[in-house]
Parts: structure tokens; C-alpha cells; sequence
């Protein structure tokens, strides 16, 4: 029954990406996709798609990360 | 572009709404007077929810929302939002994000993230605030700042704390880097609006 319950309640939890480390604030491209890094230092990723979807790649400019074009 | 009719921006937000099994319910509907006092009424059940429910009661009019079910999403465009064809437009896109996450997540961990964690509140509405913003892009040519949505989600409707503002910040700027660049922002639902627009 505990085990059910723990089951519950674990189902039942946000799913936060894993704590990283990072910097809050700070941006960076994983897999082809920009994120940011939160207070609690996990990566959230801008967007729901890699940038190559949108015909760029992820770049980081100037501390920002965002889909650029790709060129050859 | 040529401003957008209002029979233009519905059949827009019908075609988004369509791709994320979404229903878009107008403000006069009765479905959705009663649907926003259903919702209202169950949200004060939950201390959890009240704030967000005492919120909701007072921005009825001018908030719209997507309710995540089992079977698909609904949502519920405030009178304000139909009040102009590319304020329309620019909502039914927001809100079709907010379904595309629910497609994404299933409806109930859609609602476990939304509600527990402001960090993920934060990010999925920076998402869904720069689907509105770029298909404003689109039909102005004007590049959008950061702040139109910030004064949003920085307003007690979200109750986001000044970090997950930032978070949500930093989402959207990173988004209007990309419309800068010349491409739409990594979203399935922007995509899909600008091949839509890019029609007319």
C-alpha cells in the first residue's frame, strides 16, 4: 500500500529537468536547441523544437543562445 | 501584409486550434460562461488553486485560457481577445501552445507542472507568449520587445516570483533572437502559423 501511495505521489510531481549546475541566467545550446539556466540551476529549454525544425542551428551571441541560419 | 479580417483570424486560430486537438470556445458561447464558472468554483476547492482562481474571476474578461482535459484541450477566449483580428490571431496562438503542450505532456502532467512548479509555469508561458508575439511579427513587420510580454507575465495573473520572471526572461529574448535572425522561434506552433500566413 506504501508503495502505491509513494508510487502516487512520486506520478503526481512537476517534472524539473535534473539541477545541472548551471549559472543562473546564463543561455546555452543542448542538442541543437537554446536553454536557459533557472534559479534552481536546471536547464529549461526556449522552445519545443531543435533549431535545424526552423531551418538554423543554435548559436550563442553575446551570452544568447537562439536558432541563427545555417549556413554551408 | 494586408491587415487581417476577422473571419481570417478565426479560420487562423480554427487551423491551429485543429492541429492540437483544441476547441476554441467564443466569449458569447454560453459553453463558456459556464465553463468559467465551473472552473472558478473547483479552483476554490483547492488552496492550491485559490489565488489563481480569485485571479481568473477578476481578469475574466479580458484573460483567456486553455483547460487541459483528457480528451484534447479548450479554450477560452476572453471578450477582449476578439475584439480585433490580430489581438485575436496573437491569443489563439498563445493559447494553441498552451494545447500543444498538453499534446506534449498528457493533461495531467500538464496540470501537476503548470500548477506545482512557477519555474515550469514560467517557461511554458515565455513559450507560449512568443507564439503571440511572432505572429504579431508576422502581420506588422515589426519586431516585438521583450517587454509587451513581460509586463504580462510579470502581473499577479501568473504568480511567478522575480527569479522565474527572469527565467521566463531569458526564454523570451531568446525567442526574439531567433524572429531577429530571420527565422521563426524553435516552436511547433509558430511554425505552423507562419505557413499558414505566408498563404495569405
Amino acid at each position: 500500500m506504501r508503495l502505491i501511495l509513494l508510487a502516487l505521489l512520486l506520478s503526481a510531481c512537476p517534472r524539473l529537468p535534473p539541477v545541472s549546475g548551471c549559472n543562473p541566467g546564463a543561455q546555452s545550446c543542448i542538442n541543437n536547441a537554446p536553454h536557459v539556466c533557472s534559479t534552481s540551476q536546471r536547464w529549461q529549454r526556449a522552445g519545443d523544437l531543435a533549431c535545424s525544425s526552423v531551418g538554423g542551428m543554435c548559436v550563442v551571441t553575446d551570452g544568447r543562445a537562439y536558432c541563427a541560419a545555417a549556413h554551408d | 501584409m494586408l491587415p487581417l479580417t476577422t473571419d481570417q483570424a478565426r479560420a487562423f486560430a480554427d487551423h491551429l486550434a485543429s492541429l492540437h486537438r483544441a476547441t476554441i470556445v467564443a466569449p458569447s458561447d454560453p459553453a463558456a460562461v459556464g465553463a468559467r464558472a465551473i472552473i472558478a468554483a473547483l479552483a476554490h476547492l483547492s488552496p492550491a488553486l485559490d489565488e489563481i482562481a480569485s485571479d481568473l474571476e477578476t481578469h475574466l474578461e479580458r484573460v483567456s485560457i486553455t483547460i487541459p482535459t483528457p480528451t484534447g484541450s479548450l479554450i477560452l477566449l476572453s471578450p477582449s481577445a476578439v475584439s480585433d483580428p490580430m489581438l485575436f490571431a496573437m491569443t489563439a496562438a498563445h493559447e494553441c501552445q498552451h494545447a500543444a503542450q498538453r499534446e506534449s505532456l498528457g493533461w495531467g502532467q500538464t496540470i501537476i507542472d503548470y500548477v506545482g512548479s512557477p519555474e515550469l509555469r514560467a517557461r511554458a508561458e515565455a513559450d507560449a507568449y512568443a507564439c503571440g508575439l511572432y505572429v504579431g511579427f508576422l502581420l506588422t513587420g515589426i519586431l516585438p520587445l521583450a517587454s509587451e510580454a513581460m509586463a504580462s507575465l510579470a502581473s499577479a495573473t501568473y504568480h511567478l516570483a522575480p527569479e522565474e520572471i527572469e527565467l521566463a526572461r531569458g526564454v523570451v529574448e531568446s525567442h526574439l533572437e531567433s524572429m531577429a535572425s530571420g527565422l521563426p522561434p524553435p516552436l511547433a506552433v509558430a511554425v505552423e502559423a507562419h505557413a499558414w500566413l505566408s498563404r495569405l
